[in-house]
């Protein structure tokens, strides 16, 4: 009897949803939505080896390129609940991209936020020789002209976009976009002149600032970051309304226990708070975050409403 | 002076021990993944991406590079010796090498491909040490107009490929361009003939397009007909080029070097344009065109070398620009970036031992490509002695496997099959898949580049005109139509 009711209890946990001690008994898998060598699979790749050697199982990368990240995501989505699949996103695929279009998931009943892992601002660079040094210069000019001037982006719905419609919706006036398919091919596009301004990744404009091609005016972070210490944010230049952070994020799939969860975030949290760790993120040109689940979704709570307002604006939202 | 002073620390850093090890390990890597088709570089270099944590970024990226081009040796191999393109480059090669394999001649193939491989890297290596900078000031005029303009001229080049009625490839350019517009309009970001298929929403994919016209419809042609017509044997003394080889082939590499040097510093045009033009170069300057596609050997020579010296001096914008030639550089340039080495324009100068010690690791690495590759020619060639029931069930499964593993997903592997039953199709009509290929290839960076063109222009056509370089492209594609016509015309008359 009593050798059935041990064996009954085994089968229960076996068969019940994980918990927190049972899990990771087997490989997890990461999901990452861009190809290998794009930062998010950069990031995702030093993430699942510290999770490796806090929780002592594989933490397997499986890059699922392609349509922006949504396939990574959408491959969360339709994941079995149990903690083994995770993703790192950046915002599109989780906030931006469904308010864009119809998508085989809905991240509000699909996906499970989890943490942010990094964020990085966008900058504003221009054209060295546009003769403007400053924010405010570089506002008279545009509205001296209206649509005169175009910007380079990475892409129709990317941050990189949405942040310079952000300018001009701030500034009240317009500025012609032409959409390029990668950050460095936006940079040369400025350089070059074809065209004169753009929002970027600190990491694809500094070192043209270093040679004095382009010029940083601004950051559209909520406060200064470390990597580009020395621009102003937008808020500090007196224009509110300029915030978009380009995060990456660790999700996983809506349903998952919370133990798993719980046993996760403390890894990560721990892992986040490594200085050796948050020096390696940084080099990828993120500055570390640390924010807990709840954190993390009255973060999205919160940006959503202000993406909205930008994609309207844009022309970009689909009823 | 200065060069000699660069490349003396050039060659101090690649010759290290370490430097040497990892140099060698990259361009054997890259030989045998060149050869497996559909397993590109891209893969390889991703699964090695961890690796290189753990070594100095120079022995990182001298492996990396090596995989790379060393890619570029093997990807003939398959092309010639079983109709299989893992790369459009490769495509353009199996038109002429495949026909010299089944005349028994796939020896003299390779060693021909081998040989154009490296003259065309010589040259690339040469540009990329001796006026990389001044280069990349000369890529950086091209703007969306000069690259319209361009791929006009590329376009000229779709026409010259058919070997058969101009009609027929007409059609078959025409189709390309259609297949090529399927995806997100880059423009609007609106979905385009992608049905709710969300991997449909950056294109069809170029690799599983080409794997599936060019090798699963081969093998299906094959086991239709009971087995593949029985390539003749080769016999050793037959893998040596004759000394007419040499001939025709010698000039053809030469031209072939110079437009895949090129198109290899412009970064986005990619090596695939290159050596399709560079075909369509000889086939229009031969004396007897109607040779091309029946084992001529211009026709291998000339885009091998082209593909190759596109390959070298894409590192050009790469290193001095920090713009990618390809994915493949990008993911290179993510390496740079791990070890926290910002590419861009002040590389050069921050980084002398890296750029320098790169350079010279690609001479060494080419003369290692070429004594590695000879000997392999005879082990190659004895693929063809399997038995067809057993080859071509192992390339079906090296196909999946090739396409899947460009970005782990089983659609793609659906997608070559699909194009696969497309190309035996087209076969039976006798519709050639190369022209195809090339107007798929061409379609989207047309739309895309007189786009944005006209976007910049605020909707003036004109500034195709009152550009110069764009203006001289027009009108050398204008003349090559005009030629065509009136050689069509008087040969009628």
């Amino acid at each position: 009897m009593k050798k059935i009711a041990t064996l009954a209890c085994a089968a229960l946990l076996a068969a019940g949803p994980a918990l927190a001690q049972d899990w990771p008994t087997r490989t997890v898998t990461v999901v990452v939505g861009f190809g290998a060598g794009s930062t998010p699979d950069l990031l995702a790749r030093l993430i699942a080896d510290g999770l490796q050697e806090k929780l002592g199982q594989p933490f397997v990368v499986d890059n699922r390129p392609g349509a922006g990240g949504n396939i990574g995501l959408d491959a969360v989505a339709k994941a079995e609940p149990d903690g083994y699949t995770l993703g790192v996103t950046i915002p599109g695929p989780l906030i931006v991209n469904p308010m864009r279009m119809e998508l085989m998931y809905d991240p509000e009943e699909d996906i499970r936020p989890v943490t942010m892992l990094g964020t990085q601002p966008s900058v504003l660079a221009v054209n060295a020789e546009l003769g403007v040094d400053t924010l405010d210069e570089l506002l008279d000019l545009l509205r001296a002209d209206p649509g005169g001037y175009n910007y380079a982006s990475i892409g129709v719905g990317s941050i990189s976009q949405l942040a310079m419609e952000m300018v001009a919706l701030a500034s009240g006036t317009e500025i012609e976009h032409i959409p390029y398919t990668s950050s460095p091919e936006a940079v040369q596009a400025v350089i070059g002149g074809e065209a004169q301004m753009a929002t970027m990744p600190p990491l694809a404009v500094l070192s043209q600032a270093e040679e004095g091609t382009l010029k940083l005016l601004a950051q559209t972070s909520a406060e200064r970051m470390p990597i580009v210490a020395d621009v102003p944010t937008f808020a500090e230049l007196g224009i509110e309304g300029v915030q978009a952070e380009a995060w990456n994020a660790l999700v996983t799939t809506a349903g998952t226990p919370d133990a798993v969860v719980d046993t996760l975030y403390a890894a990560l949290a721990e892992l986040l708070s490594d200085p050796e760790m948050q020096e390696r993120i940084s080099g990828l040109g993120f500055a570390p975050v640390q924010m807990t689940p709840a954190e993390f979704e009255a973060r999205i709570a919160e940006e959503t409403p202000r993406w909205r307002s930008v994609l309207e604006a844009a022309g970009l939202l689909n009823e | 002076m200065d060069l000699f002073a660069n490349l003396a620390l050039g060659f101090h850093t690649a010759v290290s021990p370490a430097a040497l090890f990892f140099c060698f390990l990259g361009v054997t890597l890259g030989t045998l993944i060149g050869v497996l088709p559909g397993i590109g570089a891209m893969a390889a270099i991703a699964m090695l991406l961890p690796v290189t944590y753990h070594i100095p970024p120079t022995e990182a990226l001298i492996m990396l590079a090596g995989i790379y081009y060393g890619a570029q040796y093997g990807g003939s191999t398959a092309s010639i010796l079983l109709r299989l393109p893992g790369t459009p480059q490769a495509a353009v090669v199996t038109l002429d090498g495949y026909p010299m394999a089944q005349q028994g001649r796939a020896g003299v193939a390779l060693f021909i491909t081998t040989i154009a491989s490296f003259a065309g890297s010589v040259l690339g290596v040469l540009l990329l040490a001796g006026f990389a900078p001044l280069l990349a000031r000369a890529a950086m005029s091209f703007q969306a107009a000069e690259y319209f303009a361009l791929m006009v001229l590329g376009l000229m080049a779709a026409a010259l490929l058919t070997q058969g009625s101009p009609v027929r490839g007409l059609i078959m350019v025409a189709a390309g361009l259609i297949l090529g517009t399927v995806g997100t309009d880059l423009q609007t970001g609106t979905f385009r003939f992608v049905y709710g298929i969300p991997e449909l929403a950056d294109g069809i994919g170029l690799v599983a397009m080409a794997m599936g016209l060019f090798g699963v419809s081969e093998v299906i042609a094959n086991a239709a007909r009971g087995g593949a017509p029985a390539a003749r044997r080769p016999r050793w003394r037959e893998m040596i080029p004759t000394r007419a080889d040499w001939r025709a082939a010698i000039p053809a590499m030469t031209r072939g070097a110079g437009i895949g040097a090129g198109f290899g510093t412009l970064p986005g045009t990619g090596s695939s344009i290159a050596s399709f033009v560079s075909y369509a170069v000889e086939k229009r300057i031969a004396r007897d065109p109607s040779r091309f596609g029946k084992g001529a050997i211009e026709g291998i020579s000339a885009p091998e070398a082209a593909n190759n010296a596109a390959a070298q001096t894409a590192f050009i914008p790469t290193l001095t620009l920090g713009v990618p030639g390809d994915a493949v550089l990008a993911l290179m340039l993510g390496a740079l970036i791990i070890h926290g080495i910002i590419p861009g324009p002040g590389l050069i100068a921050q980084q002398p031992a890296l750029f320098w010690g790169l350079v010279a690791s690609f001479v060494l690495g080419n003369l290692m490509l070429l004594v590695l590759n000879l000997p392999l020619i005879g082990l190659w060639i004895s693929i063809l002695r399997i038995p067809y029931r057993l080859l071509y069930p192992a390339i079906l499964v090296f196909i999946c496997i090739g396409v899947f593993s460009i970005r782990n997903s089983a659609f793609d592997i659906w997608l070559v099959l699909i194009f696969g039953a497309i190309g035996y199709g087209m076969r039976l009509l006798r519709f050639e898949p190369a022209p195809l290929l090339l107007g798929f290839i061409l379609g989207p960076l047309l739309e895309q580049y007189l786009r944005r063109a006209m976007t910049v222009s605020r909707g003036d056509p004109m500034i195709f005109l009152e550009r110069p370089i764009s203006a001289a492209f027009l009108g050398l594609a204008a003349l090559l139509l005009l030629h065509s016509l009136y050689t069509a015309l008087r040969r009628r008359g």
